[in-house]
């Protein structure tokens, strides 16, 4: 078992290395860098110019800057913003628990909520209430998630005269506040996982019903709530947990966009600018991190499977 | 009959929606079992033996009774509430399956899965449960029933996955366990072993067997009465010496006979019954074997009733009411 | 085997396939030895975990053997080069055990029947269409059965369709792999006497597998039963399961539950434990630790074969003992 989790980690550690090899060329080949950039139309001569590339190490080539980027990487030292000069470490801790906590939150309540739609479907199957979550979970899923950040942006405007804060204020300062201004960024992030979970839990629900081990339990004489909170459902949830690992891309994903519309200062909102600036530091640094949280959850997500599923544990998988 | 009968399903219909319109797998079946014996019901596919037993227990699934009655200690379950249903399961009728390994649930030990059926119905404390499970599980033969309890379904081979099965099935002392092909996907050294241990339950606890299979040989080794259903109706019934050492019913005839077994002469074909099973859909009009019937006659165009033919037997064929005396029928030689 | 057949169409010699997975080796086939003589049926007999499927594949090719000879035809197998591979392929067919299974949903019964003469480039068009109507008549079906897919037939129709694939080749061989196990009971034996009438006819021979005593009784020249990778006893089949030589042979034999109508109920003990999984097979003979007769010598030292009448050996040390 730790050997397995030794031999993840290292697989990540791998994608990792390759994702940011590749970040830093791709960033490098994209046409203007953070120097022409910054001067444009401030008339500084082109021999200045190329001075302060030499400061920022961006004259020597390519893989030579990687290889120094690389040393510094590894004694902890991502390198410093060309913008605010600030290191790059600290503004991104700065940012983290921010887009952590929007993730979070967004696929916490897609998983629970899109569950229940599932098994309420499933257990309902045929009825009305099982073909309206079949038709919003359609709906949901191919709806992109800004357009509906909009639609409910909009929409709580116009009947409630509501809208969020503009300000962003920290959970720790004020939560109510907190809670307006993420309330909707969270909703939009998490429909789309919410329906392809429900969508999920609903068939899979469906399968375990079906199946020989749940007339077993039933020819038990056991309770309906056994049946289907602890069988069937239970049975379900390795597909479930699947979908999970996808829809943490898809969150992430979201919150550059969706950091972006609400005003919210996380690592999304930081990579975006960090893009458009060509703040190589910064992207790298930011990309790093989203691999990096990729692959760790992909792990712990394998480590649940071994968790529900005692075939998983003492089979080929975890050899 | 001796004792009054445990179980008595009456003109039974069973029907299953289908695209197509709802077809009936079983009509007509009337049965009893009465407390300690064993009862086998054989048939070949589509011949309803299964539908039936899931019918006693309500577990049909997409099905439901049609018509007819079952009664269980002279209570009606048919149309019983679900939940007075789900008491008697397990605990007074429990139920074994064909296919032990998709039988089990695979997230669960097999302790857990015994002894839930211990704490479903008595509210059992976990500890008392997870020790009735170990015995349980030792006294249907389970090596180690100590480390056992804590394996999971696929850690242990097919004969010992259906022993959990019938540990499960024990574990409120029921009186009537029914098992729908118990040994068919077994190998035959441990088919002998779960038979072996089936019969040792009944005796030690008399528990009465109702015992579906398609396997003559089964029947022969382990039921004190039979009946032979051929597409969703009883064709014959009676005691498993007469039923299968004279034949009242063509189709239990014919259906013996093309059975191999260590005497058929290797030289000549097999007797076999022509052609093949009908489906619910498609089903004949009047006698439903009469279009594979090496005694078919103008009378099969309507629909046999069952014609007492001796003591507790009787047999679905037009061949008894024209009086002929002991009315079982001889061999037919089949050409394939 | 008292007389050798001077050229047997099919001939494996100590065959042996092991499967390596994850650090161990499943020894699913562990130096079997078979001839099949021309226009003869060779039955294999075993439980799950014998080897007797496997058997099957490495025969035709289908798998690798680990080591081991073939030979069909006097021709070498292992050696053939691809084209003659392919030549032979023709003359080797297999019928499998779930008629449904094996024939593709979405195709007519002239396509499923008439693939394997198009594969081989032996018909086209008019002249295919003629053949596969053929074939069908020769196993009871008939040309309007030529459009229908196999969801409509029943389970007996649809494995006398792939019968009438495996024949398109005019093969010498066909490998009944379980072919008649799916199949109730009333229908099977209409198969059984199908697939012995074509012998009859066409010249076959059969290496006919099954898990069902009686049935490969019925339908064999010579019966092996497979242990746990090993053929450990062979023979006439009467003569095999009326008085038979091995411990498990004999097992095996009491085990199937017994129709007979004067005697009802059971009286014999039933056999004890289960088989060993393939990839850790018990030291010596590997049947010892089940066997009700195994003394010292069982757990170490492998028994040889030993001939035990005309045409019958058995690989027990207790036959040693009697001599």
């Amino acid at each position: 078992m730790t050997l397995y989790v030794l031999r993840r980690l290292g697989y990540g550690a791998v994608v990792m290395l390759l994702v940011t090899v590749f970040v830093f060329v791709i960033m490098r080949l994209v046409p203007g860098d953070a120097v022409s950039l910054q001067l444009q139309d401030t008339g500084v001569s082109a021999a200045e110019a190329d001075a302060l590339r030499a400061d920022f190490g961006l004259d020597a080539p390519v893989w030579t800057q990687l290889w120094l980027w690389l040393g510094d990487a590894a004694r902890g030292d991502l390198g410093t913003s060309f913008y605010s000069g600030a290191p790059v470490t600290e503004l991104f801790l700065e940012r983290v628990p921010v887009t952590v906590q929007l993730g979070l939150l967004a696929m916490v309540i897609g998983a629970l909520l899109g569950v229940a739609f599932g098994v309420v479907a499933a257990l309902t199957r045929g009825s009305l209430v099982d073909g309206g979550v079949r038709l919003f979970a359609v709906a949901f899923l191919s709806v992109p998630n800004f357009v509906v950040a909009l639609l409910l942006l909009t929409g709580l405007a116009i009947w409630f005269a509501w809208s969020p804060p503009i300000v962003y204020t920290g959970p720790g300062e004020d939560v109510t506040g907190w809670l307006q201004q993420i309330a909707i960024p969270v909703l939009a992030l998490g429909t789309g996982g919410m329906a392809a979970i429900a969508r999920m839990t609903r068939s899979s629900m469906l399968e375990s019903l079906g199946s020989d081990y749940i007339r077993t339990v039933r020819a038990k004489g056991a309770r309906q709530r056994t049946v289907v909170l602890k069988h069937a459902l239970r049975n379900s949830t390795t597909a479930v947990l699947t979908l999970l690992g996808l829809e943490l891309a898809t969150v992430l994903g979201g919150t550059v966009i969706l950091e972006q519309m609400f005003a919210i200062p996380g690592t999304g909102q930081l990579i975006y600018q960090a893009v458009l600036d060509r703040d190589y530091p910064v992207v790298v640094a930011c990309t790093i991190f989203y691999a990096g949280l990729f692959v760790l959850t992909i792990i712990v997500l394998d480590l649940l499977y071994a968790l529900v599923d005692p075939r998983i544990r003492t089979g080929k998988a975890l050899s | 009959m001796p004792s009054p009968p445990l179980l008595e399903v009456d003109d039974l219909q069973v029907r299953f929606p289908t695209p197509a319109g709802p077809i009936d797998a079983v009509s007509g079946v009337s049965f009893s079992v009465s407390p300690g014996e064993t009862v086998a019901v054989v048939g070949e596919s589509g011949s309803g033996k299964s539908v039936s037993a899931l019918a006693v227990l309500g577990l049909l699934g997409a099905g439901r009774v049609a018509g007819g009655s079952v009664r269980f200690r002279g209570e009606e379950l048919v149309g019983a509430a679900p939940d007075r249903l789900r008491r008697l399961r397990g605990a007074d009728i429990a139920m074994i399956f064909q296919n032990p390994m998709s039988s089990l649930d695979p997230l669960f030990t097999v302790g857990d899965q015994v002894a839930e059926a211990l704490r479903e119905h008595r509210r059992t404390p976990r500890r008392t449960a997870k020790a009735r499970a170990v015995e349980l599980l030792r006294e249907v033969g389970l090596p180690d029933p100590e480390r056992r309890v804590r394996s999971y379904p696929h850690e242990l081979s097919g004969g010992q996955q259906q022993r959990v099965m019938i540990a499960i099935g024990l574990a409120c002392e029921p009186a009537l366990l029914i098992c729908d092909e118990p040994t068919t996907a077994l190998d035959v050294t441990v088919e002998a072993q779960i038979l072996d241990l089936l019969r040792r339950v009944q005796r030690d606890h008399g528990t009465a067997l109702l015992f579906i299979t398609h396997d003559m040989g089964v029947v022969s080794e382990l039921a004190d009465r039979v009946l032979v259903m051929y597409a969703g109706r009883v064709v014959e019934h009676g005691s498993v010496a007469e039923v299968l050492g004279a034949p009242g019913n063509p189709y239990t005839r014919a259906l013996i006979d093309s059975i191999p077994t260590p005497a058929t002469p290797r030289d000549v074909p097999m007797p076999a019954i022509a052609g093949s099973v009908p489906h619910a859909s498609d089903m004949p009009s009047g006698c439903r074997f009469h279009p594979r019937c090496p005694r078919v006659h103008d009378r099969c165009a309507t629909e046999p009733p069952l014609h007492d033919i001796g003591p507790g037997r009787a047999s679905r064929c037009w061949l008894h009411a024209a009086g002929t005396a002991g009315s079982t029928v001889a061999g037919v030689r089949g050409v394939g | 085997m008292a007389v050798t057949d001077p050229a047997p169409l099919f001939e494996a010699r100590d065959l042996v396939k092991h499967f390596r997975s994850r650090g161990s080796t499943v020894r699913a086939v562990d130096g079997v030895s078979f001839t099949i003589p021309r226009g003869r049926t060779v039955g294999l007999v075993g439980e799950s975990g014998s080897g007797k499927s496997t058997v099957a594949r490495l025969a035709l090719r289908l798998l690798e053997p680990t080591s081991g000879e073939l030979s069909f035809d006097g021709v070498d197998l292992r050696g053939a080069g691809r084209g003659e591979l392919r030549a032979l392929r023709r003359r080797m067919q297999i019928v499998f055990q779930d008629p449904f299974g094996s024939l593709n949903p979405r195709m007519r019964v002239l396509d499923a029947v008439g693939e394997p003469l198009s594969v081989h480039g032996l018909a086209r068009g008019r002249a295919r269409r003629d053949r596969v109507v053929e074939l069908l008549e020769r196993v009871g079906l008939s040309a309007k059965d030529l459009t229908k897919f196999a969801h409509q037939f029943s389970g007996g129709q649809a494995q006398r369709i792939g019968i009438a694939r495996a024949l398109a080749t005019d093969p010498d061989l066909i490998v009944c792999d379980e072919a008649v196990s799916a199949l109730d009971v009333s229908v099977q034996a209409q198969v059984l006497n199908l697939l012995k009438r074509l012998q009859a006819e066409l010249g076959l021979s059969y290496l006919f597998i099954a898990h069902d005593l009686n049935v490969v009784r019925y339908m064999s020249d010579e019966v092996c039963v497979m242990y746990l990778g090993r053929i450990v006893e062979r023979g006439d089949g009467d003569a095999l399961f009326a008085d038979p030589r091995h411990p498990y042979s004999e097992m095996l034999v009491s085990a199937v539950p017994e129709f007979d109508p004067a005697n009802t109920g059971r009286a014999r003990p039933a056999p004890r434990g289960e088989a060993p999984s393939p990839s850790r097979p018990p030291s010596g003979c590997r049947f010892h630790p089940r066997c009700p007769r195994a003394f010292d010598r069982c757990s170490t030292d492998e028994p040889v074969v030993h001939p035990v009448a005309p045409g019958r050996t058995a690989a027990c040390h207790l036959l040693e003992v009697d001599r």
